[in-house]
């Protein structure tokens, strides 16, 4: 763990808080018995069972002893006991549980069946039945906490190094003939390091009340020796006379428990908070987070629900806008606009807060998308693209936010539409298609249901109905047999048909507008192949505009009309298919058809390839974002960013230098 | 057949693979034959679930086989612990996905220094390595967070080369990676498979990676080898109605646009259920040109067309082999911008 971290953590209250009582606890504990134990052995006959006094803070006890002293004094036999047992559970149960990632698997079987077992059995029933065998005392306390921990952080090792054996550099080192003990200590414990550590701090304050619960019960330990828990014990007797003489150990019981706790919740936090000091707007995460907004976003807004696909919305509000192109093929975009315009977004952009200030993952876009229209938006890891989509779907994840000059969506100024009315605006007329179509549905769901869910929610229809419509447009998607589909669960259907499912999901509510990112990624070729049929032959029938988002600009050509190539958050070109095909103007568009090999590529040459890689958000350069990668590249490039502007009709580049004319071949 | 491990260095003879036992019993593999040339690549085409990584996982020994023999360099590696000992030097492998294939924990030095003690040679050959990669050798002193995913495939590619081994297998070693950063190392393993002759068994599931790089190339089908060929060959004239499907599946650039329309090999329905997989020829209930459509032809679910006689240079498991429309002529034309 870095250094820098750790001080991180320390700064936060309960970070401090637990290290100041940790550190205090050593101090009595190394202090305490130099410091009170000879006050805390001196009998006072005469000051027998005294209340709390300035002389005696929690009283005395039988025969007279200063029972501050003696808690003070009883810090280290306390803390060395909770500490030995709990370096019993260690030393024997991560052992044992990590051995896991190296044994053969009949030997692996067996050993995960004893820890199972062993953890099925109750924790402190155990320690009390090895402190009975062994015998009641210290010894025996110590013993029956630490064995009873033990299957505890064997399963807790055994969890966490398996997952790590599965991993393919555990694979690679394999590969390399490296024996198993230095795989264990090379590649599997320094990766499971820290969450062992957390649990073990945690557990020291775990068998701290443990032991203290069987001194309390006199069967740990025994005079003359004394702990916190015998102190309590034993203060307990004449509780009404003087409270302070258990009620003094028990508060440092617990204040002790508390810092170890405290302690392993703040190293929990330290090693948790990672992953979002990395980057929040990666494509995954903010998929998933969007797949789930998506998933949520029906069921929020039901009591709108009366309003369906209807033309109400333009009623009595008076808005000059509002009601347009609600009727999908009605005659109702009225008025002097471009009549066919589904999406007009002017200087879209999105800011994440980040640790080293604010980074903008897209920067001021401007496109149109038209009624009917099939869009492609193309564009390298961090380049923007789903974050684009993701801002026009108002789905962007926390903490990202996103800001434009305008935005129309189905010729309705998204702004000024209040938000329970945004979210049935967007959740009837906008259908959304995942990369990952196993984890954008319900598992728990048939997936006939989770169609009907859509339209139930938004346009009031009835089970029944909902039901039927599901399964016509199961059919229209070509899953064969949709009525038997329809009454399945997801984990039943292929890939291929999963992403199917999720375009029907999309089509319930007669969307204008599919916006599918990366929708064949995790699909075989031929799959994919077909998905795309599917998808251009959805945009055909209905008549809804699809945008297409992927890394792969041939399988982008496949399916769109017009492609927008974008680039640490900017789009650089747009452009229609043909003339994309023919030859593009702007060199990271060129460069990009260049480097994918297809079946035609020589393979007497080398690939064509950008040298350097894409720009960090955080650090861009002032001019052209792809200048420092580019050949063309001059003073201007460096100093000043090209805007997109138009170059012939209706292709836009944002280039000092586009390529124009006919391709030449070198 | 030719005198074992003079052609080729990698021969492999009825590899079969299973997982797990009983009902629940996955044959992933079913008694395949490979032949890796010796200093050439072959590429293993087919899609996901095919069994083409089990391959892979079994020739380096991290996967047992439940039948049939491994040759590497004519010794068998099924047949005992030091044969496959001595094979750790012979083949290396480089993972798909470089974020999980590099110990987090280990600098750049480290994990290749790891793969270098096994050679016995000493670190100084580590900034030469990097080189070799194009990686700079102040990478050395770096972790793998530091790294971008082009740069962190460069140092597996680096770690399997540390070890000096005759035959690499890389499995889908550029599918996690961005199109311009996939062209890097793709030329990178070109580049080191002609400089020292290597031997790769190149595993993909993109069949025009798959067309830049290989000599020979075989397709696995539901844990069989369905057609094998060498690469000129096989695109120029492919024979299984499965090949067929996989290479007009692949996106053409250079193609005109739009090219999603229907075509003729399109596999029909959905892909079979692998723990049961079909009787006769495996590939027979989604086959555009099978029984599922052509009636007279009931004998590819009956009988299993087998590829037999590996020895043919050109051989396909289907019973209609030879009776394919030959595919339209590629194009050859440059693709547009492909000039420098």
């Amino acid at each position: 763990m870095s250094s820098s971290r750790l001080r991180r953590a320390l700064a936060t209250p309960t970070g401090m808080a637990a290290a100041i009582v940790i550190a205090a606890m050593l101090v009595l504990a190394v202090i305490g018995p130099i410091v009170w134990g000879s006050k805390a052995a001196a009998i006072d006959v005469p000051a027998a069972l005294e209340g709390p006094s300035w002389q005696h803070l929690f009283g005395t006890d039988q025969i007279g002893r200063d029972i501050f002293s003696r808690t003070m004094a009883a810090t280290r036999l306390s803390l060395e006991l909770a500490v030995l047992s709990t370096l019993i559970a260690v030393g024997i149960g991560i052992p044992v549980g990590i051995t896991q990632a190296v044994l053969g698997p009949r030997l692996r079987r067996s050993v995960a069946g004893v820890i199972s077992a062993a953890v099925a059995f109750p924790g402190l029933l155990l320690a009390l039945f090895i402190n009975t065998i062994i015998g009641i005392g210290a010894t025996g306390a110590v013993l029956g906490i630490g064995i009873a921990m033990i299957p505890g952080f064997a399963r807790l090792a055994q969890t966490l190094s398996a997952s790590i054996a599965g991993l393919d550099y555990v694979a690679a080192a394999r590969t390399l003939g490296i024996s198993r003990i230095r795989i264990l200590f090379f590649h599997v414990l320094p990766n499971i390091a820290e969450p062992l550590t957390l649990t073990g701090t945690m557990s020291v304050g775990w068998s701290l009340l443990g032991i203290s619960a069987l001194s309390f019960l006199g069967l740990g330990v025994r005079p003359p020796s004394y702990d916190w828990g015998s102190l309590l014990g034993s203060g307990l007797q004449y509780v009404y006379e003087n409270p302070m003489a258990s009620l003094g150990p028990g508060a440092f019981i617990v204040l002790a428990g508390l810092a170890f706790n405290l302690a392993g919740e703040t190293l929990a936090r330290v090693q948790g908070g990672t992953p979002v000091a990395g980057r929040p707007w990666s494509g995954a995460g903010a998929v998933g987070a969007a797949a789930s907004a998506l998933a949520t976003a029906p069921a929020a807004d039901a009591p709108v629900a009366a309003v369906a696909d209807g033309e109400a919305d333009a009623g009595p509000g008076g808005e000059p806008d509002a009601g347009v192109g609600d009727e999908p093929d009605g005659p109702a975009f009225a008025g002097e606009r471009e009549p066919d315009l589904v999406l007009e977004v002017s200087d879209l952009s999105v800011r994440f807060p980040g640790a080293a200030g604010i980074v903008t993952p897209v920067r001021g876009l401007s496109f149109t998308i038209r009624a009917g229209e099939r869009i492609g938006i193309v564009g390298e890891s961090g380049s923007g693209k789903s974050m684009t989509v993701l801002a026009l779907a108002q789905l962007l994840p926390y903490p990202g936010r996103a800001s434009w000059k305008s935005l129309r969506y189905l010729g309705r100024d998204l702004r000024s539409v209040p938000a329970p009315e945004l979210r049935h605006l967007l959740g009837t007329s906008m259908a959304l298609v995942f990369q990952d179509p196993a984890s954008s549905l319900n598992p728990a769901l048939r997936v006939g249901r989770q169609l009907a869910e859509v339209v139930q929610v938004h346009s009031g229809l009835r089970r029944r109905e909902a039901m039927e419509l599901a399964v016509t447009r199961l059919r229209e998607v070509q899953i064969a047999r949709p009525e038997l589909r329809a009454q399945q669960y997801p984990h039943e259907f292929s890939g291929g048909m999963r992403q199917r499912a999720m375009i029907a999901t999309g089509l319930m509510g007669r969307p204008q507008l599919i916006i599918a990112d990366e929708p064949t990624t995790a699909l075989d070729v031929t799959v994919q192949r077909q998905i795309l049929l599917l998808l251009r032959q959805v945009n055909q029938d209905s008549g809804a505009a699809v945008v297409m988002i992927s890394h792969d600009v041939s399988v982008v050509t496949m399916l769109c009309q017009r492609v927008l190539v974008m680039y640490a958050g900017r789009i650089v070109e747009d452009i229609s298919t043909e003339q994309l095909l023919a030859g593009p103007a702007h060199p990271y568009t060129r460069a990009l058809l260049a480097s994918v090999p297809d079946m035609s590529t020589d393979r007497d040459r080398p690939l064509v390839t950008i040298g350097g890689r894409p720009p960090a958000l955080d650090a861009l350069p002032p001019g052209c974002a792809f200048a420092p990668r580019c050949p063309l590249a001059d003073e201007r490039c460096r100093a000043a960013d090209p805007a997109l502007e138009p170059l012939a009709g209706d292709h836009r580049v944002a280039c000092w230098h586009p390529h124009i004319g006919r391709p030449t071949s070198a | 057949m030719s005198k074992p491990g003079r052609m080729n260095i990698l021969e492999i003879r009825g590899l079969t693979i299973r997982f797990g036992t009983g009902r629940k019993t996955l044959v992933a593999v079913d008694g395949i034959d490979l032949d890796v040339p010796r200093g050439g690549i072959l590429g293993l085409v087919g899609e996901s679930g095919s069994g083409k990584s089990t391959v892979a996982r079994a020739v380096v020994g991290l996967i047992r086989s439940a039948g049939g023999t491994i040759r590497l360099n004519g010794a068998d590696l099924t047949a005992g612990a030091a044969e496959r000992r001595a094979a750790r030097r012979t083949v290396q492998m480089i993972f798909q996905d470089p974020y999980a294939s590099l110990n987090p924990r280990m600098r750049v030095s480290a994990i290749i220094g790891e793969a270098m003690r096994l050679r016995g040679t000493g670190a100084e050959r580590i900034p030469g390595l990097l080189d070799e990669v194009g990686l700079d050798p102040a990478t050395a002193s770096r972790y793998p967070r530091e790294l971008s995913g082009g740069q962190r495939q460069r140092v597996a590619i680096a770690r399997a080369l540390a070890v000096e081994p005759e035959l690499i297998i890389a499995d889908e070693i550029t599918s996690s990676l961005d199109v311009s950063v996939q062209a890097q190392v793709l030329n990178l393993l070109r580049d080191i498979q002609r400089r020292s002759s290597l031997s790769v068994l190149l595993i993909a599931h993109n069949v025009a990676v798959v067309r830049y790089l290989s000599d020979s190339v075989a397709v696995m089908h539901m844990g069989r080898i369905v057609e094998a060929a060498p690469a000129a060959e096989f695109f120029r004239a492919p024979q299984h109605p499965y090949s067929r499907t996989l290479l007009d599946a692949v996106p053409q650039l250079a193609g005109a646009a739009d090219t999603a329309g229907a075509s003729a090999w399109t596999p029909v329905g959905e892909p079979s259920d692998p723990h049961e997989p079909p009787t006769g020829c495996r590939f027979h209930p989604r086959c555009p040109v099978g029984p599922a459509v052509a009636a007279d032809r009931d004998i590819c679910r009956t009988l299993d067309p087998g590829a037999d006689a590996a020895s043919r240079p050109h051989r396909a498991a289907c019973h209609f082999a030879g009776m394919l429309p030959a595919p339209p002529p590629q194009v050859i034309a440059a693709t547009p911008g492909q000039e420098r």
